[in-house]
């Protein structure tokens, strides 16, 4: 059998025993469009337009057709997508992408890292057997509990400063990759939780405001998962993204509307399922992983 | 002029007046941040690396390279030595601009040669396949026709490749210039 038959075998079967854990645990699996008439904007996120249709884009996430559905009173939900984003293309990039999604109400985001570390150990032991993975020669063993650090530790420790004391988005993002996501390779799985509130617009904030209950799953070095308590309070919510310098008229008002009759504590978190697969596969690229590469979006 | 997205692995920019080639590059986008262009990049006249990564808003100039079509005439103790079959204007190149070129270079061979500024050589440029006469091999072992059997043969510029056993001195072969290895011998 060639590599590329084994590596869709795979594929399939980490997909069922995603559903498996998920259905397992009563969530509901959503299925939803991949386009929509407004997004959520991000300063680094790039939509893809429709062409021909003015204010229509193809989903950079499902979070904004998701979270609302909170609404709905389902407790836990889930969704097995595609997302897109413009000029995102490289070893753990594709401009279509699959994206796992799920939202729980009434649980904060120490859910989510129970959840998450739950649920990566059962996909990568349906494939492998047993919670081990190999990345660039070196062996992880996933079996202990994953690492959780906070930003501010992990950036005092591997970058020498604080973001939470010093707001700068550039150093920021330079020192992740280039200090942060090497020294996070050494340690295997890695929760690294408690961002900088300039770094999470959709996050709810700590009680004293200093940092944003977010959550990033890390595995070998790879940012494998992105989660938080969500901001469920839509004029709360308008705030931040007012603030973050997007004007009124980008604000995505059904989304905002919708938000105003969910629950008032519930946390989501998106994982992207090509970069799972590559970790689980021993794959060097996500582009080895996927049936067919998108390379007509690149 | 490039703009970061153009990054790419063989790209060729300029960066402080001197050409690079981006050898390495990554493609990183960390959490809800920025894109960053990770690069490893090789000077192409001193062939030292760095590491840099850039972001959207980066540009570039692309690097002032030109390939000239020259013949080989010769090297001495100042290197090799080739001349511009339009203009008849000679330049030379060190051993190491030359590298395992070496090995395939025979008088009046035309080669591309890689220029930056116009007349600044950086590199040279083999066709893929040239034709080289054997100059030292001694008989094949009669007996020995294991498949794929092969001995050593001495070619006209001194390079020593495997060949099959039935070649012999002064016959010419096809060699390619990206493996170094023999490919067939030529009909005379």
């Amino acid at each position: 059998m060639t590599r590329f038959i084994q590596t869709i075998k795979d594929r399939s079967r980490i997909l069922r025993s995603i559903r498996d854990w998920f259905f397992q645990r009563g969530f509901i699996e959503i299925d939803l469009p991949v386009s929509a008439g407004e997004i959520i904007p991000e300063e680094h996120i790039h939509p893809f337009q429709i062409a021909g249709r003015e204010n229509s884009y193809l989903l950079p996430s499902p979070e904004l057709h998701l979270k609302p559905m909170l609404a709905t009173g389902i407790p836990a939900l889930f969704s097995i997508t595609r997302a897109f984003r413009q000029g995102e293309c490289g070893q753990f990039h594709l401009p279509e992408f699959a994206m796992l999604e799920w939202y729980r109400r009434g649980v904060d985001y120490e859910q989510l890292i129970t959840d998450c570390q739950d649920l990566v150990r059962h996909a990568v032991t349906a494939v492998r057997g047993e919670a081990v993975i190999e990345r660039s020669g070196r062996r992880y063993d996933l079996s202990a509990p994953f690492h959780l650090i906070t930003v501010s530790q992990a950036f005092m420790e591997f970058a020498g400063w604080d973001p939470l004391e010093v707001h700068d988005v550039d150093r920021f993002d330079l020192d992740m990759v280039e200090k942060v996501e090497p020294a996070l390779a050494e340690l295997g799985g890695v929760f690294l939780k408690d961002f900088p509130p300039w770094q999470a617009s959709l996050a709810a904030l700590s009680e004293d405001g200093r940092c944003a209950r977010r959550v990033e799953l890390y595995l070998a070095g790879v940012e494998l998962a992105n989660g938080f308590t969500e901001l469920m309070d839509a004029r709360l919510q308008a705030r931040r993204l007012a603030e973050q310098g997007f004007p009124p008229e980008q604000l995505p008002v059904g989304f905002l509307k919708g938000l105003s009759h969910a629950p008032s504590q519930a946390a989501g978190m998106a994982l992207g399922i090509d970069r799972l697969v590559m970790l689980i596969c021993g794959a060097e690229s996500v582009q080895q992983v996927v049936p067919v590469s998108p390379e007509w979006l690149c | 002029m490039y703009e970061a997205s153009d990054l790419r692995k063989g790209l060729k920019i300029m960066i402080d007046g001197e050409p690079y080639i981006i050898t390495e590059f990554q493609f990183s986008k960390p959490g809800k941040g920025q894109a960053l262009y990770r690069c490893k990049l090789k000077n192409m006249i001193t062939g030292l690396t760095m590491d840099r990564t850039y972001r959207s808003g980066d540009k570039f100039e692309p690097a002032n390279l030109e390939e000239k079509r020259m013949q080989y005439l010769y090297n001495d103790g100042d290197g090799y030595h080739f001349m511009d079959l339009k203009n008849y204007e000679q330049v030379t190149l060190s051993e190491d601009q030359v590298g395992d070129a070496r090995n395939f270079l025979k008088d009046n061979m035309e080669v591309d040669i890689l220029f930056f500024n116009e007349n600044v050589p950086i590199s040279i440029a083999l066709p893929n396949f040239v034709e080289l006469e054997v100059t030292k091999s001694d008989p094949g072992v009669r007996g020995d026709t294991a498949t794929g059997a092969t001995k050593p043969a001495t070619l006209e510029t001194g390079y020593t490749v495997q060949v099959p056993l039935f070649i012999e001195e002064g016959e010419v072969l096809k060699i390619d210039t990206r493996t170094g290895q023999y490919v067939e011998r030529v009909k005379k």
